[in-house]
């Protein structure tokens, strides 16, 4: 009689016995935002460390997964003619479960079958590439969180990658008490007294470092901002002059332009070092006001000039880095923001150096027209001043010296500046419009949604169907963001991207084509992050 | 041993009482068949081992997950279900051979997570198949209550899968077809007769243990966003493969019914 009772427990026991696999916390995912190559675009799966690369030219809009390492932290597009995705990884420093990797820099080439791998010295977290793509610079951000899990790291430890050779190489700074904020490189194809040459500046709260990154070998050169230490100042941007040769530096809290010379010749107590720099630098302050907050380098030789705002004194200062002389020139506004044009105006139809100042977020409702040329002599008369419906809060230049002005607040309003004409022209936005997208290098055409499922478009140059000409298209659910693709896929059409409203964060685009944007040619793909996700044994 | 059958028998016989309505008006105790004598027709006995051919059992099923896209699918090692099974006794091979057809369905359904979301919510997970089998099995009887047999059986249904919360939910259906290969033992009660009559058929309570191995075909969902019917002309969404997922497992399976 008791053996009888084995036979509830035989019910009972299997369904006890659930080793569940996924309880005791699974990671969550995280999905790094998405990055837009030339045909194709790439999402980064933190989680499973996983690339899924979408062919837009695929009907079936299949990702291929290209495993990248554990932990990436970063991802964007190789700059200057590569249709590459560059993804950043911390790799694991390993447990007793786990086995160690180290951090790397993987390469993927949509059009290759595997990824370049260059493993890294340090778990580093922040990458800067020179605008053509041929170096990168990797390094920690100030956050100690930036290192991967690892507790002793040297904070000003960079590695340098040359993608010329898929090499790696080490360059540790020195500190003068702080850590690499922002890199800026040289402009591709510069030359330095008559070698070709690519430097880096490394900015830091009171100093900037510069690296030779041609020549691995010489010692980096630090250039203290303020010797004495007895105030702060942080870097914020970088113009090079390689012709002068010299580099100008803005940074927040100082009322100079820091003009950093170089100089033909190894400093004179590095000549016995086979490690030595063939220049050194000198350091020149040029005074150009107070709270400057944007500049701009125009003319060339002896003519260059460095252009400054001042937006809290209402003036544009004109810096003369060889004599050091500055013009202060009154605006009438407060101005924060240099685009420089060359082009010609109502008054003379003369090419020459040009620009328009506005203030972006000073509120501000004029603009201002600005002859470089002789603005020296002409002061006052060199600028014009054109009223505006709203303030600035964003611009951004269009080809054929045009611009497009985001003003308002709240509300989007947009205008399209003509800047050889001189003419803003308001286009018409209702308050639906919620965010905007202007593709500039293709077609010059400004996308737009209401927030939800409508799509507009308008050419802002004649594509054909004539200029300001318009469309919409609505889709299935609420767009998020808008990714026009550079170029052309196999299948000969250009892509639109719509990232969709994707609260399961498992993927969601429509694709259009970009050229003929039509609902009816649209397609879409939900869930693609779960692509073999019960083969691959990641969540 | 006797104590099992003893126990067995009380046990059906209690478990059949509520359904007999003669034995409310009527005798169906042994103790009282005497005294309460039957006019039309001659007394029967009211407890039989005499074979009954027909079987009706509510069953649970536990299937062990072995491969691992299969447990991330289940989200668990051990998958239980549930269904029902009628069977029949064909052929009796000889005195104590007995060849049985059996048609079953099982049911299994599962919610789950899967840890996806990057703002640390787990994505809902339901998976669950219905599965008809036809079985052919062969029953040795060792004693009367007591019968081993070996099982085989193929059949049909399909496994749905649906990832999401509504609104933004990927579904998917899969036709299944599954092969299987047990054997396990019969226990059964002396038949109960109901009523007086002949015509009153024996009830026996049966009850059945059964191991064995299950092949099917290998799913590989392609999950595609669930449309509502609410967008007339939707633009078409691309469905997406999760991966094939084996079909391979070992189960137990546990039944218990009537046999008349």
């Amino acid at each position: 009689m008791k053996r009888a009772y084995f036979l509830p427990l035989l019910l009972v026991l299997p369904l006890a016995c659930n080793d569940d696999p996924q309880s005791g916390g699974t990671p969550s995912r995280r999905v790094m935002p998405i990055v837009a190559l030339d045909e194709s675009v790439a999402y980064v799966d933190g989680t499973s460390g996983l690339v899924f690369l979408l062919n837009l030219a695929d009907p079936a809009l299949k990702p291929r997964l290209v495993p990248t390492g554990k932990s990436p932290v970063a991802a964007e597009k190789r700059k200057g003619a590569n249709n590459q995705l560059l993804v950043l990884t911390h790799g694991d420093p390993g447990s007793l479960s786990t086995q160690s990797e180290p951090a790397r820099l993987v390469l993927i080439d949509p059009a290759s079958k595997d990824p370049v791998t260059i493993e890294l010295p340090g778990r580093y977290d922040q990458l800067a590439q020179s605008d053509d793509g041929a170096f990168a610079i990797l390094h920690y951000s100030a956050t100690s969180s930036g290192a991967g899990g690892s507790m002793l790291y040297n904070p000003n430890d960079l590695a340098v990658v040359k993608f010329a050779s898929n090499t790696v190489k080490s360059r540790p700074i020195r500190s003068l008490g702080s850590v690499p904020d922002q890199v800026y490189f040289s402009p591709p194809g510069s030359t330095l007294f008559g070698l070709q040459r690519n430097l880096a500046v490394v900015l830091a709260e009171n100093y900037v470092t510069i690296l030779d990154l041609d020549r691995d070998d010489r010692t980096e050169i630090t250039v203290p901002l303020v010797p004495d230490g007895k105030r702060t100042v942080e870097p914020v941007q970088v113009l090079f002059d390689m012709a002068g040769p010299a580099i100008y530096i803005r940074a927040d809290g100082s009322n100079d332009i820091f003009q950093i010379s170089l100089i033909q010749g190894a400093p004179v107590d590095q000549n016995a070092s086979g490690t030595s720099n063939d220049f050194h630098v000198s350091l020149s302050l040029l005074g150009a006001g107070s709270a400057l907050s944007d500049m701009a380098m125009f003319g060339t030789g002896d003519s260059t000039r460095l252009l400054v705002t001042a937006p809290d004194s209402q003036q544009i200062v004109i810096l003369d880095p060889t004599t050091g002389s500055a013009t202060s020139i009154p605006t009438g506004t407060q101005v924060d923001r240099i685009l420089l044009f060359k082009g010609p105006s109502p008054k003379s139809s003369q090419s020459q150096d040009r620009a328009l100042l506005l203030g972006v977020g000073t509120g501000a409702t004029s603009v201002v027209f600005a002859d470089l040329r002789d603005i020296e002599t002409a002061q006052g008369l060199a600028i014009e001043s054109w009223s505006i419906t709203a303030p600035v809060v964003d611009i951004t230049p269009l080809p054929g010296n045009m611009a497009l002005l985001k003003q308002g607040n709240g509300s989007v309003a947009l205008s399209i500046v003509n800047l050889e004409d001189r003419t803003i022209e308001p286009i018409g936005s209702s308050g639906l419009l919620d965010d905007v997208t202007v593709e500039a290098t293709v077609r010059s055409r400004l996308w737009g949604t209401d927030g939800a499922n409508r799509l507009e478009y308008l050419d802002l140059v004649n594509n054909g169907q004539g200029r300001l000409y318009s469309g919409e298209v609505i889709v299935d659910r609420t767009i998020a963001n808008i990714l026009p693709l550079a170029k052309k896929s196999a299948d000969g059409n250009r892509y639109l991207v719509l990232e969709m409203l994707d609260p399961m964060n498992v993927g969601y685009v429509t694709v259009l084509n970009a050229d003929l944007p039509d609902r009816k040619g649209a397609r879409s793909a939900y869930g693609f992050l779960l692509t073999d996700t019960f083969q691959r044994g990641q969540p | 041993m006797t104590t099992i059958r003893q126990g067995f028998v009380i046990l059906s016989t209690v478990a059949l009482l509520p359904a007999l309505p003669a034995a409310a008006a009527g005798p169906a105790w042994p103790a009282t068949q005497a005294v309460m004598p039957v006019a039309s027709e001659p007394e029967l006995p009211t407890t039989s081992w005499e074979p009954l051919r027909f079987t009706v059992t509510a069953e649970i099923q536990s299937a062990w997950m072995l491969q691992d896209d299969a447990r991330r699918l289940w989200g668990k090692r051990n998958v239980g279900g549930a269904g029902l099974c009628f069977s029949y006794d064909a052929v009796e091979v000889s005195s104590k051979m007995t060849l049985g057809l059996d048609l079953s369905w099982l049911a299994t359904a599962v919610s789950t997570t899967m840890a996806s979301t990057a703002a640390g919510l787990d994505l809902p997970e339901k998976s669950s198949t219905q599965v008809f089998n036809l079985g052919l099995s062969l029953r040795y009887q060792v004693f009367r209550w007591l019968s081993p047999y070996a099982r085989v059986a193929g059949g049909a249904g399909w496994a749905a899968l649906t990832v999401g919360s509504p609104g933004f939910d990927l579904r998917d259906r899969e036709f299944l077809y599954q092969g299987s290969a047990g054997a396990g033992l019969l226990l059964r009660s002396p038949g109960v007769r109901i009523g007086h009559s002949r015509r009153w058929p024996l009830l026996a309570l049966v009850g059945r243990v059964e191991g064995g191995y299950i092949m099917g075909n290998a799913t590989n969902f392609s999950l595609k966003l669930h449309s509502d019917g609410s967008i007339k002309d939707p633009i078409p969404v691309a469905p997406v493969s999760v991966g094939e997922i084996a079909r391979r497992f070992p189960y137990l399976r546990v039944s218990i019914g009537v046999a008349f």
